[in-house]
């Protein structure tokens, strides 16, 4: 369904209306900003031309190439072989529905093994954003630690969580068949954590 | 086996703020304003629970209506 590529300058066009959409915005562990054009504009210009350090990849649709998101590997340290998984949005509602999520973490995250030879890789959300927190841990990532009011967003503080996975760990559940079935995993993980928060 | 009405109102349930007057069989559930990922699997957890029935990603996707997915829940049983 969808295939990634580098983000391109002219994407700045559509990434500047996700970017000011709050809905887009909300869960993320980044302060919300009003951003104008010209400021999308070069940070779309530099993302293009940076595929070493941080990577921002476009997610794509395969049957039309359009654009519904972007995902970023982020602080790619070669010499210690870890990286960041720094966010996945899909900006475009009408695949909102977690299929195209998946799909683009998982290439995403083959990339990641497969091709940039990453000895760990760690990802940080919200403690509110389930669907991250799900994601991360169905997938057999580690919770190794809650920085506690570390942002303040709406209003109030919020904390992070901060998940990690080591390619030994990934290889070893895939070897095992771990990975099959992951979207009922993944949904029973939401289901258990939805509880959670609810319980709070 | 559970009925249409009684899906339709399990599946209610896994919205926090949609009213569950607003839901019924023939509810195009795409187009509800709380419809998002989260719901989605969170439909996909409560059809494993009450139905042990395994949905797909692509089940949801290509249902249309709350009845749809009944019948594909069931077409799996």
């Amino acid at each position: 369904m969808v295939y990634l590529r580098l983000l391109e300058p002219e994407d700045y066009e559509i990434t500047y209306k996700w970017r000011n959409n709050y809905n887009n915005q909300k869960m993320t562990c980044g302060p919300i900003r009003f951003i104008s054009k010209e400021m999308e504009r070069n940070w779309a210009q530099n993302h293009s031309l940076d595929n070493s350090y941080n990577i921002y990849l476009a997610i794509c649709l395969i049957e039309n190439d359009e654009m519904i998101g972007w995902y970023s590997i982020n602080n790619i340290d070669h010499k210690n072989q870890k990286c960041e998984c720094g966010g996945i949005v899909i900006g475009d509602r009408r695949y909102k529905d977690g299929m195209a999520y998946r799909e683009a973490g998982d290439l995403a995250f083959q990339y990641i093994i497969n091709e940039l030879n990453m000895n760990r890789v760690t990802g940080s959300c919200l403690k509110e954003h389930i669907l991250s927190r799900a994601d991360m841990e169905a997938s057999f990532w580690k919770l190794e630690g809650i920085e506690r009011q570390a942002i303040f967003k709406n209003g109030t503080y919020h904390d992070i969580c901060h998940y990690a996975i080591l390619r030994e760990e990934y290889l070893e559940h895939l070897h095992n068949g771990d990975y099959n079935n992951l979207t009922l995993r993944i949904a029973k993980a939401v289901k258990k954590l939805r509880k959670e928060q609810y319980l709070l | 086996m559970k009925s249409l009405e009684e899906f339709v109102e399990l599946f209610a349930e896994q919205f926090d703020e949609t009213d569950a007057s607003e839901i019924t069989a023939a509810t195009v559930f795409h187009d509800l304003d709380e419809w998002s990922s989260l719901i989605g699997l969170s439909v996909i957890a409560m059809v494993d629970e009450e139905f042990d029935v395994a949905l797909k990603g692509d089940d949801v996707k290509n249902s249309v209506t709350v009845e749809d997915l009944y019948n594909r829940v069931i077409a799996k049983l």
